[in-house]
């Protein structure tokens, strides 16, 4: 992938629905009890923080001066 | 099946251990051992010890990480290229590997009921809680009643860390005592300027501190207890100091809070030792602290989990505030 921003989106995406999925198959593993409850806590937490996190990264690296159209070398490449 | 997991979950934390000795980009190894943590806390709950695993996910994935993050804003990013030959520390490890590869030939295998820890006293652990203390969760019982001492002594080792910590940082706060309620909105004091980490973080302090005091208080019943609580608590305000600027979250938490609570949690404790001294019995022997020996025992696990929890929480953001102080100078 070409730059930090597009590996982000692609991170995103896999941290907040694969979360997301994972855990809505356990609940119907679960069926109707106590133990779905919490994992519909737990669901509730991920919506609300794999998303925010994904931001917070996107929005550190663009105060830290990453353009998004530039294509940067990876962070091996760099310290090589 | 469980095995199976265990060994991915070990081969992908040798991976990560090899992987922090290779990287001389400091800020990597520290998210690296993280990773570690977390895959160690899996590995914990994979052999059933739900509350190391807990303990270890809240303290070494999260708040250990925030701690080396400061220390690192302290000194530099890379690691300094090493000049000195590496072939002696490399035969060391080489033979200590070996020695400790032929040890595990003699240990017992995984899970065998045989084994001399499922021997020892372990049997009249299991045996005893019902009948002398009554909670579900052994771990709590052996760990704050039967070996209520040993428990004290962590907790003491905790309180001095953090005394020792504050010692070689200094205690007192950097900025001039005249002004505390003054905040500057400069770059560095927290994460003002992003927007939704810091809503969704307002969000979800309430309810961390919350789950904190559940884990305190239900580790009677289900893993947790004090140790992890505290990390919980911590955690929330150190997200609080993040989000808002550390001047903020000093003062909700003052420094002074933060002595009372480091040194008041080890005194609870203690405290509780010398009234059961007092009432008759030995110390730290909770059933003389009520009527009802089992009632005397829920008591004393009570109030001294508290302690522990105080201790581990003034500890840990003291730790926190004088890694972030120093960044400052």
């Amino acid at each position: 992938m070409p730059n930090l921003y597009t590996r982000i989106h692609a991170a995103s995406l896999t941290d907040t629905m694969g979360a997301v999925l994972v855990i809505v198959g356990v609940m119907l593993q679960a069926g109707v009890s106590l133990a779905a409850i919490k994992l519909a806590a737990i669901l509730l937490f991920l919506l609300l923080t794999s998303p925010t996190a994904s931001n917070a990264l996107a929005s550190a690296a663009l105060l830290a001066g990453l353009r998004p159209g530039d294509t940067v070398a990876t962070h091996e490449e760099q310290s090589e | 099946m469980t095995v199976l997991f265990g060994i991915f979950l070990l081969t992908l934390m040798v991976i990560t251990a090899l992987a922090i000795v290779h990287t001389r980009h400091l800020f990597v190894a520290v998210i690296l051992t993280g990773i570690f943590s977390l895959l160690m806390a899996a590995n914990f709950f994979l052999l059933d010890a739900a509350d190391v695993a807990l303990t270890e996910a809240a303290i070494g994935a999260g708040i250990s990480t925030v701690l080396f993050l400061g220390a690192l804003a302290l000194t530099g990013e890379h690691e300094r290229a090493s000049t000195s030959s590496r072939l002696l520390a490399l035969s060391v490890v080489a033979v200590t590997t070996l020695i400790v590869i032929y040890a595990t030939f003699d240990k017992p295998r995984f899970g065998d009921p045989l084994a001399p820890v499922h021997q020892h006293v372990s049997p009249w652990y299991l045996e005893k809680t019902s009948e002398a203390i009554d909670i579900p969760n052994v771990v709590t019982a052996v760990l704050a009643s039967f070996r209520g001492y040993d428990t004290l002594g962590e907790v003491f080792v905790v309180f001095t860390a953090g005394i020792g910590v504050l010692f070689l940082f200094g205690a007192r706060p950097p900025q001039n005592p005249g002004s505390p309620g003054k905040i500057t909105a400069k770059p560095g004091q927290g994460l003002r300027h992003y927007l939704i980490p810091r809503i969704v973080g307002r969000l979800l302090i309430p309810f961390i501190l919350l789950f904190g005091l559940y884990v305190q208080f239900h580790g009677d019943y289900g893993p947790g207890g004090g140790f992890q609580a505290g990390a919980i608590i911590a955690a929330a305000v150190i997200l609080y100091a993040l989000l808002e600027g550390e001047a903020q979250a000093l003062r909700v938490m003052p420094h002074k809070l933060l002595i009372v609570l480091m040194a008041g949690g080890a005194l609870l404790y203690g405290g509780v030792g010398v009234a059961s001294l007092m009432l008759g019995g030995n110390f730290l022997d909770y059933s003389v602290l009520a009527a009802d020996p089992v009632v005397g025992q829920h008591r004393g696990i009570l109030l001294i989990e508290a302690g522990v929890g105080i201790t581990v929480t003034g500890v840990l953001l003291s730790v926190f505030h004088a890694f972030a102080s120093r960044g400052k100078n």
